[in-house]
């Protein structure tokens, strides 16, 4: 080994984490990322409510007027993590504790919502019309 | 292994001039095997009415888009049949 490269094993002690040490390195960022998980799919999840489909109602002196949509959501996502030991020694003998980990993550997603229909309800009758027939 | 699920969901009820609407909704879960994550399909299905004398009966909302789609899917489908039967009997 080179003398460069001896020094470099030399520094290198002082200054990587223990293997004890790194997994919760690594792991740290997992909270926050299983947070930013938990967040979009609660998002996502919003698509399934019957608060997604059926608009605030809009009262017209005894009308009520709820528009109505379809609402269809795709998400998916995906997420590992790795931790890795390296127990090697140098020229004198000496172990040298080298160890690190990575992690990483995607996902993506889609919501697509048209609109179907509107329910006008009244105290004589309750109908449902075509959105595009109502007048603007 | 994960199930497609299919439910009705009832929201609140809400009310004008002693007319109660309640909506509700027909899901679709699709979970997709192997990812987390899946597809939500959420449409209207219906509103329940209850008026102030009593009387209660269920709407159901049309997806008259939908009815269209399938409707010119089919008449498509139809009208390559025809041809097919026509050419082959030449």
């Amino acid at each position: 080994m080179s003398k460069k490269s001896n020094d470099l094993v030399e520094v290198l002690p002082a200054e990587v984490v223990t293997a004890e040490e790194a997994p919760a390195d690594v792991t740290m960022a997992l909270p926050k990322s299983m947070d930013m998980v938990k967040d979009t799919m609660d998002k996502f999840l919003t698509a399934a409510s019957v608060n997604a489909v059926y608009g605030e109602p809009i009262q017209s002196g005894d009308t009520l007027i709820i528009p109505t949509a379809e609402v269809l959501s795709g998400m998916g996502f995906g997420m590992g993590l790795g931790v890795g030991n390296n127990a090697a020694k140098d020229e004198q003998g000496k172990p040298v504790q080298n160890s690190g980990g990575g992690g990483g993550g995607g996902g993506g997603g889609r919501v697509l919502s048209r609109p179907v229909a509107v329910v006008i309800a009244s105290p004589k009758a309750c109908v449902w019309s075509r959105w595009w027939m109502l007048p603007r | 292994m994960p199930q497609i699920r299919s439910e009705i969901q009832h929201g609140e009820p809400v009310s004008a001039r002693g007319t109660q609407v309640t909506p509700v909704t027909k899901t679709l879960c699709i979970p997709i095997p192997g990812i987390s994550g899946g597809l939500v399909w959420n449409r209207p299905y219906a509103v329940e009415v209850r008026t102030a004398d009593g009387k209660e009966w269920s709407l159901p909302v049309p997806d008259v888009t939908r009815q269209a789609q399938i409707a010119l899917l089919v008449m498509g489908l139809i009208g390559v049949l025809l041809i097919g039967l026509v050419s082959r009997k030449r």
